[in-house]
């Protein structure tokens, strides 16, 4: 799960464009959307995108992506399940 | 009100064209209650949506000249009068078309400013000045707002505005990806809703700086403000379009309890109307006068939206009457705010016009007619 | 009555000009549209990354002009931006994305010319009125017009006007653009009626009119950059504008 973890990682900084942050500074147990990050509910709903098209795994609902998004670890485990389901 | 022999801002004329259909036939089916809306899917997107009542209309060009006969424009005078073009994204056929299949734009580019004087060639507009107002969702508001300013402090004595937002697969998609429509049609501050509908819109409006006679509807005032808040969403508040409205009333010098009407911007999302419950309550207190929303019949039209939504108000002025706020009907918000599940008689001859938009933007017109 | 220019900005070819001076483009950026966060504040602001580059070139505009300011009357402080392309780049970016088979919510969040002053009036809590102008090129002139109709009218006590010129490099050919493109520039002007001492500072009027003839291509950049330039060297002076439909005479009287 680790490599992912850093994939994730880079994927985040890159997608949403956080040019001041470096893959270290985000703490993959920490929650992605709100303080920590400053990430938004747009950043969120472009991270549901990410999902999509790099994992092909969908996000069916809000109550889902508040787990989803918890943290980069819980958005790796949520990958790693659904990727095995398909 | 005394304005009868002072100078006013009068709307002279105006025309729309919506998902009902005309001027005419829009206030006629809102009356009856009529919904526009239809199913998805739009444009690939499995959501409700309201189209022109005459699909032929999303053109630019063809909206235009439909529009065109609804003002009298003939003795416009070239170098006092503005054109003032209001839309968030107006006729982005040419952008997507080009995507799509490599066509390249011909009567206009996708750009606000070719769409603005591609349309006001077809309107046949003698203006020396073409504004591009660009709000977000409150485009025709603040529109009116500047209109109305350029005539009180004498750098125009007409101004024509025209507004045009139509459905796209740029706006289905986007809305869609924002998780912002809803799936079976929008229900305007009731306890199920669950988000906006799309709609097709345009308006075409002549105001003009004159002594009003009786009949008349004026814009008595108009304010703007901005949350400062969030980039898509309301604030949660409502301070925002709460200080828009108190300054629209100021410049129209009337008290909350001159107001006998409030047309809500309405979007049937839950953030927008439980915020706009706010505003309506910090500006009235319990002494609420009838609210209704059109966007449960006629969707959202972004931009031009909100111009069309002035000229319905304007009508339902005349008429006296809130009309119903169809998809409404089980109080959704926190504030008893009266919204209209029929029609509703306003308490006196104003009426005020509330728009919002991405960005933070709050825009509010104020109109009366003169007794 | 005349208008005080309280602040300025500017991000030209050669370098980001403001209150401070003119700080030239560091090597390896090619101009404005290079604008990193460090260069126009000095706190992170994740959020600067993310924004379009229109979007980008206001923020950091007035960023530099607001840099160290207090704003008094927040509340009735206006935004008014004159964005010549509108959101034209962004737009393609977010059809691309579309066309691409994922719809980029973020993107169209920012594809609306208004998109532009969402971050600056949540960075600067600044609640006033806003007015954007998206008409080519008398956008910013007109964005001065009903910034001095806000000042007049007492509808706002202050106002950021922005100036934005900006199409993506990568664009600059596209059919789309259809001979609009430009190098991307952005100016800022904080304008006031409420003089506070502070120092010198410089006078602005300036009257509007329809021009004689429609559709003179000059862009206001130019005018633009006169101006800022004025207001740096803090002569007085006067510029014949006419850009596209308008016609404006801005004169600038140093304080006495």
């Amino acid at each position: 799960m680790e490599p992912l973890i850093d994939t994730l990682k880079r994927q985040i900084i890159e997608v949403l464009k956080l040019s001041d942050l470096k893959p270290e500074d985000i703490d993959a147990d920490a929650p992605l959307i709100g303080a920590g990050l400053g990430l938004d509910s747009i950043d969120s709903l472009e991270l549901i995108v990410l999902l999509e098209k790099e994992y092909g795994v969908t996000v069916p609902d809000a109550n889902t992506g508040r787990q989803v998004f918890a943290s980069v670890r819980s958005l790796a485990s949520y990958i790693e399940e659904n990727r095995s389901k398909g | 009100m005394t304005a009868a022999l002072r100078t006013a801002v009068v709307l002279e004329d105006c025309g729309i064209l919506s998902s009902l259909g005309t001027l005419e036939e829009t206030v006629a089916d809102l009356f009856e209650g009529a919904s526009a809306i239809v199913p998805g899917p739009c444009f690939g997107v499995p959501v409700a949506h309201a189209p022109f009542k005459d699909v032929s209309w999303r053109s630019l060009g063809v909206a235009a000249e439909a529009l065109a006969p609804c003002i009298d424009a003939s003795d416009l005078d070239k170098d006092t009068t503005a054109f003032i073009f209001c839309a968030a994204k107006g006729d982005i056929s040419p952008l997507e078309a080009y995507y799509e299949s490599g066509i390249r734009p011909e009567a206009f580019m996708p750009l606000l400013s070719s769409q603005a004087h591609y349309a006001k060639k077809i309107l046949n507009i003698a203006a020396g000045r073409t504004i591009v107002v660009s709000d977000a969702c409150a485009s025709g508001a603040t529109g009116v707002e500047i209109g109305r300013d350029m005539l009180v402090s004498g750098r125009a004595r007409s101004v024509v505005l025209l507004g045009f937002d139509g459905i796209s697969r740029f706006v289905a998609t986007g809305f869609h990806a924002l998780s912002a429509l809803s799936p079976a049609g929008a229900r305007p501050f009731d306890s199920s809703r669950d988000g906006l509908t799309i709609g097709d819109g345009a308006a075409l409006a002549l105001l003009t700086y004159r002594e009003p006679f009786a009949g008349d509807v004026v814009v008595a005032g108009a304010g703007s403000s901005n949350d400062a808040n969030h980039r898509t969403g309301p604030s949660r508040t409502g301070d925002g379009l709460f200080r828009a409205a108190k300054a629209a009333l100021a410049d129209a010098a009337l008290p909350p309890g001159d107001i006998g009407g409030v047309k809500c911007h309405g979007t049937a999302t839950k953030y927008n109307d439980a915020m706009e419950a706010k505003a309506i309550t910090s500006l009235f207190g319990e002494e609420y006068p009838p609210c209704f929303s059109v966007k449960g019949a006629i969707g959202h039209a972004s931009g031009a939206g909100s111009l069309l939504e002035i000229c319905v108000a304007a009508e339902c002025l005349r008429r006296r009457l809130a009309p119903p706020s169809a998809g409404f009907e089980t109080l959704g918000v926190d504030e008893p705010v009266p919204i209209s599940a029929k029609p509703q008689i306003l308490r006196t001859s104003s009426m005020l016009c509330l728009s919002a938009g991405f960005g933070g933007i709050n825009a509010a017109v104020v109109l009366s007619e003169v007794q | 009555m005349s208008i005080r220019v309280e602040s300025f900005a500017a991000l030209l070819p050669q370098g980001i000009a403001g209150p401070l001076g003119l700080r030239p483009w560091d090597e390896g950026q090619a101009g404005p549209g290079d604008v990193r966060r460090d260069q126009v504040l000095d706190k992170p602001y994740p959020a600067f990354g993310k924004l379009m580059l229109a979007d980008r070139l206001a923020f950091a505009a007035a960023s530099v002009a607001l840099a160290g300011r207090q704003i008094a009357h927040k509340d009735s402080t206006a935004i008014t931006l004159g964005i010549s392309a509108g959101s034209l780049s962004t737009d393609m970016r977010y059809m691309e994305s579309v066309i691409a088979g994922f719809p980029s919510p973020a993107i169209f969040s920012a594809t609306l010319p208004s998109s532009a002053i969402a971050d600056i009036a949540i960075y600067y809590g600044l609640k006033g009125p806003n007015r954007v102008v998206a008409g080519n090129g008398a956008s910013g002139l007109t964005a001065l017009e009903l910034a001095v109709s806000l000042l007049k009218t007492g509808k706002a006590s202050a106002v950021l006007t922005l100036c934005v010129n900006a199409v993506e490099t990568q664009d600059a050919t596209s059919p789309l653009v259809g001979g609009t493109a430009a190098a991307s520039n952005a100016f800022a002007l904080l304008l006031s009626l409420q003089p506070d001492n502070s120092g010198t500072a410089m006078r602005l009027s300036a009257s509007f009119s329809p021009a004689a003839k429609e559709g003179a291509p000059a862009r206001d950049e130019l005018y633009f950059t006169e101006l800022i330039r004025l207001v740096r060297e803090q002569k007085g002076g006067s510029i014949e504008a006419a850009s596209c439909d308008v016609a404006v005479t801005l004169s600038l009287a140093k304080e006495e």
